[in-house]
C-alpha cells in the first residue's frame, strides 16, 4: 500500500490519529511527562487484575444457550489460577471428570470448538459468545458435524490435542483469552489443528490472533477460520506444512 | 558422576547435564521441569563441583546424545581445536578467572570463541555474579554490518518495533516516524505481523522500502514471519533480513518447523538478492530461555543451557542480529523481575562470548511479577554491559504482542546516561535530517522533521 499525500502539515502529537500505539507522547527532556507515566501505570494495574479474575463458566454456558448453542463445561487439571499461571502443563490436560465427559462425545470427523479462559478470563466473558456465534454461522457451509462447545476452565491451547485424541475429531479449534495487554484485555486467539492428537505440536497449528475491537474483527476472524479449515480438509493437514501449500 | 562434600553431606550429580541444571541460579522454568537443585545448599554444592570440571570434559560428555540431536552434532563437529588450545587447560572456575583477568582482552576472546562450546559458556555463567557477566560482556565487541554498523564500542542501537494489531500500514508508519524522531531504528525496523499472509508481508516490506529510498535512510527492514514464508516471497518483495525464532534442541526447533538444512537454503535465497552492501549477514534470530521446555523438548536440560545451545544454531549462520526475548515467555519460566534480570544478563554474556551480535528484548508480560522498575534495572545493566541493541516500542506498550518492552524514551535515556551514540551511518542521517544535533540532542520539531512527518499526512 502506498500512502496517500496531501498538503496539510502533521504535528508529532497527531500521529495518534493513525494508531492506538503510544505515539506522540508528551515528554520532559527525553523522558515521558508525569501524566504519561501515571497513565501507563494505571493501564498496567488493570491488565494485571484481568489475569486473576475468577471465571464464571456457567454464565457463559447460559449465554451460549440463549444463542442456540449447546455446550458442556470441562476443566483442566489446574485447580486454581495461581497453579494455572505457574504450571502450564496442568492447563494442557483434562481432569478425570472432564475426560469422562469428553469420551461421551466421541465423534469422528466432527469439528470441536473449545472455549478456554487462558490468560484473560475477562476476554472470553466479554467476546467469546459472539465469536462462537459468528463462527458457527461460517462453519455451517462446511458440512462436518460440530460437537457441543467445550467451555474449558483453566485451559491452555494444547488441551485441544488431548480432546482430539479422545473424540477423534477431524478439527479442533481452541478459542482462548490471550494475555492482556495495556490497551486491551479483550483479545482472543484461535488455534486450529487438523487431526488433533497427543502427537500434535505447535508446528501443526494455524493461529488467528489478536481478535478484538481494535484488532481483527470477529467477522474477519471467523471467515479466515472457515477458509483455513476448508484448506485443511482438502489437504488433510494443518500448520507449517499447510502454509507451504498454495491457497 | 560428579561429587562435592560439604561438612558431612556428600552431594552427587549423575551427569554433566544434571550438574549444570542443579548449578543454575533459581528460576521457575527449571522448577517446572523438575531439573533444579532441591535446596540452596545443593545449588552451591553443584556450583562448587562445576567449578572443578575441566573444560575438556565438555567435549567428551554431551548433554544430549550426538546421534539424537543435530545441535549436539553441530557443536561437536564445528568445534575449533586450535582456538580451544588457549583455554584447554582450564576448569570452569579457572575459565571464569581467565575471562575476568585484565590480560584477556576483546581480541583474545574473539580469537578463542570458536573453541568455546555453548555448554562451556552456560557453565561459566552459572558461577558468575551479575557484575562478572557485565564486566566480561562489556569488553567483547561483536560488530555486524548491513546498511548500518551495529555493535561498535560507544554505540547503542535499537530495533524499532512498530507493530500494529491488524497490520495497518498507516498505523505502522505512524509508530515508525515517531521512533525515528527519537533516533530509533538503526539496528532494524522490524514488524511482527499478525497474519501469516504473504501479501501483507510484501505490503509492509514495500512500504518500508519506499520510506528508505525516499529519505535515503541507512536502515534495514524485516517482517518477522516464519523463514519459510520470507523465503517464498523473496522474489516478489524487498527482503533485507531473514527472521527466525530458534531453540536449543532439535526437537524444539522441529516443533516450530525449523530445520537446519532449510535454514541454509533460505539463507542462500536471501543472499542471492544481494541487498546487504557490507557483509553476507542476512539473519535475524530470536531466542529465549524456556523455549525448549515450552515445546516439551528440553531433554531434561536446564533452560539456560538450552538457550546457550540455540546460539550454536545462530553462530552457524553468521547472523546480523540475535535477540534474546528474555521476559516474553512468561512467569512459568522466569517468575519475577529478579529472574528476568539475571537471565537477560546471562543470555547477553553467553551470546557475546560465543561471538554473536547480541541484543536483548528487555520485557515482561502482564502475568509476570514484574514492572517498569525491573525493566529500568535490566536495561541500565545491559547498557553497562555494552549490549548491541534493544527494542524500541512506542511507550513500552506493544499493542499487537501484548507485552511491555523498552521504549523510544528508554533508548534516549540510555544513550544519555552512558554517553552512547547510534550507529555511525544512522547518526549522520539523523544530523542531516535535523532530528538530532552534533551533541546528540533530539529536536522533535523543525522544518526538516515536518517533511518526514508529512510522509503520512
Amino acid at each position: 500500500m502506498s500512502l496517500e499525500k496531501s498538503n496539510s502539515s502533521l504535528q508529532r502529537n497527531e500521529l495518534k490519529k493513525f494508531t492506538t500505539a503510544r505515539v506522540g507522547l508528551s515528554t520532559s527532556g527525553v523522558s515521558l511527562s508525569t501524566e504519561e507515566v501515571l497513565a501507563f501505570r494505571l493501564a498496567h494495574a488493570r491488565a494485571v487484575d484481568a489475569v486473576w479474575v475468577e471465571w464464571n463458566a456457567t454464565s457463559i454456558q447460559e449465554k451460549l444457550k440463549s444463542r442456540g448453542a449447546k455446550s458442556t463445561i470441562i476443566e483442566s487439571t489446574a485447580t486454581s489460577r495461581l497453579q494455572y499461571v505457574q504450571n502450564p502443563l496442568l492447563g494442557c490436560e483434562l481432569n478425570g471428570q472432564s475426560i469422562e465427559i469428553v469420551k461421551a462425545i466421541k465423534n469422528e470427523n466432527a469439528i470441536s470448538i473449545i472455549l478456554a479462559d487462558g490468560l484473560s478470563p475477562k476476554a472470553v466473558e466479554e467476546q467469546g459468545c459472539e465469536l462462537i456465534t459468528a463462527l458457527l454461522d461460517e462453519l455451517r457451509s462446511i458440512g462436518n458435524q460440530i460437537n457441543p462447545i467445550f467451555i474449558c476452565r483453566n485451559g491452555r491451547v494444547a488441551i485441544g490435542d488431548q480432546l482430539g485424541e479422545i473424540t477423534k475429531c477431524k478439527i479442533a479449534i481452541v478459542i482462548i483469552g490471550e494475555r492482556p495487554g495495556l490497551t486491551t484485555h479483550q483479545s482472543l486467539g484461535m488455534y486450529i489443528t487438523a487431526n488433533p492428537s497427543l502427537q500434535s505440536t505447535n508446528a501443526d497449528r494455524n493461529c488467528i490472533s489478536n481478535i478484538h475491537q481494535e484488532g481483527l474483527s470477529i467477522a474477519q476472524a471467523s471467515n479466515e477460520c472457515k477458509m483455513l479449515i476448508q484448506k485443511m480438509l482438502k489437504h488433510n493437514l494443518s500448520g507449517y506444512r499447510l502454509n507451504q501449500l498454495p491457497d | 558422576m560428579y561429587k562435592t562434600q560439604i561438612s558431612n553431606h556428600s552431594y552427587c550429580f549423575e551427569s554433566l547435564r544434571d550438574l549444570l541444571a542443579k548449578a543454575s541460579p533459581l528460576r521457575s522454568g527449571d522448577v517446572l521441569a523438575g531439573v533444579c537443585a532441591s535446596s540452596y545448599e545443593e545449588r552451591i554444592a553443584a556450583q562448587l563441583a562445576l567449578s572443578n570440571v575441566p573444560l575438556k570434559n565438555f567435549l567428551n560428555e554431551v548433554v544430549i546424545d550426538y546421534d539424537k540431536d543435530d545441535i549436539t552434532r553441530l557443536i561437536i563437529d564445528t568445534h575449533d581445536k586450535e582456538a580451544f588450545a588457549t583455554i584447554s587447560h582450564l576448569t570452569v572456575g579457572g575459565f571464569r578467572d581467565w575471562l575476568l583477568s585484565t590480560e584477556v582482552t576483546n581480541e583474545i576472546i574473539l580469537q578463542t570463541n570458536k573453541g568455546i562450546t555453548p555448554e562451556m559458556a552456560a557453565a561459566v555463567s552459572k558461577i558468575m555474579s551479575l557484575q562478572d557477566l557485565i564486566l566480561v560482556a562489556q569488553k567483547i565487541e561483536v560488530v555486524s554490518k548491513f546498511r548500518t554498523t551495529v555493535g561498535l564500542k560507544g554505540r547503542f542501537s535499537t530495533r524499532l518495533q512498530p507493530n500494529h494489531p491488524n497490520d495497518d500500514n498507516k498505523g505502522i508508519m505512524a509508530s515508525i516516524l515517531d521512533g525515528l524522531l527519537y533516533g530509533c531504528g538503526d539496528a532494524v525496523i522490524g514488524i511482527n505481523p499478525v497474519s501469516d499472509s504473504e501479501e501483507i508481508a510484501i505490503s509492509i516490506l514495500s512500504m518500508l522500502e519506499e520510506l528508505r529510498l525516499k529519505f535515503e535512510i541507512p536502515m534495514q527492514s524485516c517482517v518477522l514471519s516464519h523463514y519459510s514464508l520470507t523465503k517464498s516471497i523473496a522474489n516478489r518483495a524487498p527482503v533485507d533480513l531473514l527472521f527466525q525464532s530458534i531453540a536449543g534442541t532439535q526437537k524444539a526447533n522441529e516443533s516450530f518447523g525449523v530445520y537446519l538444512n532449510d535454514l541454509a537454503e533460505a539463507q542462500e535465497a536471501i543472499l542471492a538478492l544481494k541487498r546487504n552492501p557490507n557483509s553476507n549477514q542476512v539473519f535475524y534470530f530470536e531466542t529465549g530461555q524456556g523455549t525448549a521446555l515450552s515445546a516439551n523438548a528440553h531433554a531434561m536440560i536446564d533452560q539456560q543451557t538450552c538457550e546457550a545451545r540455540a546460539y550454536a544454531v545462530a553462530r552457524k549462520f553468521n547472523p546480523f542480529l540475535v535477540n534474546s526475548v528474555v521476559g516474553f515467555i512468561g512467569p512459568e519460566y522466569l517468575f519475577n523481575g529478579k529472574q528476568i534480570i539475571r537471565a537477560g544478563l546471562e543470555d547477553h554474556f553467553c551470546g557475546k562470548l560465543l561471538g554473536l551480535p547480541m541484543g536483548v528484548d528487555v520485557c515482561y508480560t502482564n502475568h509476570a511479577d514484574c514492572d517498569q522498575d525491573d525493566m529500568d534495572n535490566l536495561s541500565t545493566l545491559l547498557a553497562a554491559a555494552n549490549c548491541n541493541f534493544m527494542m524500541a516500542v512506542p511507550g513500552s506498550d506493544d499493542i499487537m504482542l501484548q507485552y511491555q518492552s523498552t521504549s523510544y524514551n528508554d533508548a534516549a535515556y540510555l544513550r544519555k546516561v552512558f554517553n552512547k551514540k547510534v550507529a555511525p551511518e544512522f547518526e549522520r542521517w539523523l544530523e542531516k535530517m535535523g532530528i538530532q544535533n552534533k551533541n546528540g540532542e533530539l529536536a522533535f520539531a523543525n522544518e526538516e522533521i515536518k517533511k518526514l512527518l508529512n510522509h503520512l499526512s
